[in-house]
């Protein structure tokens, strides 16, 4: 699961942000936040954190449809810092967040 | 004794390359030829630890074995219980196994929709609003002389769209193309254009209509539209008018942002004014390997491509509010039949954990993330390694799909796992009435 727990941020930009590759990093959006290892994209991508999609950034996405069926998966607004240290879940851990919302708490 | 499968398609994405080589030895793939990366991984990993060699039933925190019979009646009593219960998948399974599930939704009063739903869904609704100038991708590797990718990596993606189709492909009449990428960001794909253009996020609406003031040769009195000079706006456009046959191939780039539908609308309908001044097709770069399929399976049994609610007795399509997400986010659904997807994976959280309130059946080979939380999981074959079926082309071409080798012992396929499910539903709801 590494290649989807990580995030891609260009050189300006983790300069800017004073986060070193293989950092774990904060993402929030106003639906959620996310940590995750960050590491250099190469090529052009000014003020833009690129996320392979996974049950990782499911909570920091825009859900809503806007009438037609579609969530917003891409161009969402949001703020990316460093976190030294950070944990980055496990998909247990992730899957049990889910499941917790069930009324009876689990299985 | 070593057996080698000609031209066999490729079960992983809508490219559907159909000229693998695969060799078996002793029933077991142990060679690819032809393929990428996804589909070597694909056809000989998918075989691991995650398999499921038995259907199971939730007993506590754990699962139980059971018999198929036992997983079937559970499951069937589950759906038929159930006021509105949701069908979805369906992108990564045969046409023969989607015939079935509307099949069953149908039976039940249920509501389907596949995972167009969060990928391509809103180029559909594009589509009928404004129609659609395509063609095949056999007519593009021959004649296409301007190719464009608008908000899509193939080479990360698709990897062999490029070679197959567009520009590393020799075709009879056309060998060498131009290729432009529009993108928010340098992709692997755009490092190879011949114009890279480099747009807003959320502003691709906003750059089609300048390209459609553009090509009728009309001034626009900005300097910048999303963040690109119009000069470099007039290059483009100066390209698309001057090809002889141009095609342009659109991602998600364009359906998950600001504008959705509307941004695929003002797509086709610049290739729809492009079509006054030369020849000019545009296609969807569609995900999961059936997700056409699936398409085209919901469209002639009934009536529409995806999001179909049979509560009412008859099919109605209206997304936003039959499709998967609106319900489980208005948490209308209370029971789910999930085929052939990981939706637990892929659906904005507050859906996922709607669904796993649900009573929850998986059909799928796999321990996946959504499986893990099922209360009935019932392992399936792979459809094109150990089951033959039909998938559809992103372009829309119908391929067969090879059985190569034998399942695992006992593991039926996801048409028959449906197919039994009808048939207990069916004689469920005769002892009820
Ligand atoms: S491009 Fe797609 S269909 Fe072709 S070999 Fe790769 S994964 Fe398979």
């Amino acid at each position: 699961m590494e290649n989807v727990t990580v995030c891609y941020l260009d050189e300006d930009s983790m300069k800017k942000l004073g986060i070193e590759e293989g950092e774990t990093v904060r993402i929030s959006t106003k639906h959620g936040s996310t940590i995750l290892k960050a590491l250099k994209f190469h090529g052009e991508q000014p003020n833009i954190v690129f996320v392979p999609y996974s049950p990782w950034i499911n909570n920091i996405v825009n859900p809503d449809t806007n009438g037609v069926g579609m969530p917003s998966l891409k161009g969402i607004p949001a703020e990316v810092e460093p976190v030294k240290g950070g944990h980055v879940l496990k998909l247990e851990e992730l899957l049990r967040g889910i499941l917790g919302s069930r009324n009876d708490g689990g299985f | 004794m070593m057996e080698v499968f000609k031209a066999v398609t490729c079960p992983v994405c809508a490219c559907l390359c159909d000229d693998l080589e695969v060799t078996v030895d002793k029933g077991k793939i142990v060679d690819v030829k032809n393929g990428c990366a996804f589909s070597k991984s694909k056809l000989l990993n998918y075989n691991g630890k995650q398999r499921v060699l038995k259907p199971l039933i939730r007993k506590g925190n754990d699962f139980a074995e059971v018999s198929y019979d036992e997983a079937v009646k559970q499951a069937a009593k589950l759906l038929t219980e159930a006021n509105y219960p949701l069908f979805y998948g369906w992108s990564m399974t045969s046409c023969e196994a989607i015939r079935v599930g509307i099949e069953l939704a149908e039976e039940i009063g249920g509501v389907i929709d596949t995972t167009s739903t969060i990928c391509h869904g809103p180029s559909t609704l594009g589509i009928q609003d404004v129609g659609l100038v395509s063609s095949t991708l056999g007519q593009v590797r021959h004649r296409a002389d301007l190719i464009i990718y608008w908000g899509s990596n193939p080479l990360i993606a698709h990897p062999r769209h490029m070679e197959r189709y567009t520009v590393f492909s020799k075709g009879r009449f056309q060998e060498k193309r131009k290729l432009v990428v529009v993108d928010v960001r340098e992709t692997e794909t755009a490092k190879k254009a011949d114009l890279f253009i480099r747009i807003e996020p959320n502003k691709d609406f906003e750059v089609l209509q300048a390209l459609r003031v553009l090509i009728r040769d009309d001034e626009l009195d900005v300097e910048k539209v999303a963040g690109i000079p119009v000069a470099t706006l007039e290059k483009l456009a100066e390209m698309m008018v001057e090809c002889k046959f141009g095609a342009l191939f659109f991602g998600s780039g364009l359906t998950m942002t600001e504008g959705k539908n509307r941004n695929v609308d003002a797509a086709i309908s610049l290739i729809r004014d492009l079509n006054r001044i030369t020849k000019f097709i545009i296609m969807p770069m569609r995900g999961h390997f059936n997700v056409t399929g699936a398409d085209m399976v919901f469209t002639w049994q009934t009536g529409f491509p995806y999001a179909v609610d049979f509560s009412m007795g008859y099919p109605r399509y209206n997304p936003g509010e039959t499709s998967a997400i609106d319900i489980l986010l208005r948490q209308e659904s209370d029971a789910a039949l999930v085929v052939a997807s990981d939706p637990v994976a892929t659906l904005p959280r507050k859906a996922a954990e709607h669904l796993v309130k649900n009573p929850l059946i998986v059909v799928d080979p796999h321990m996946s993330a959504t499986a893990k939380l099922a209360d009935i999981v019932l392992p399936s074959t792979f459809v094109g390694i150990e089951a033959k079926g039909t998938a559809y082309r992103m372009d829309n071409v119908p391929l067969p799909l090879k059985k190569i080798v034998e399942p695992p012992t006992g593991i039926l396929s996801d048409e028959d796992i449906l197919s039994k499910i009808l048939f207990e539903v069916r004689r469920l709801k005769e002892n009820a009435s």
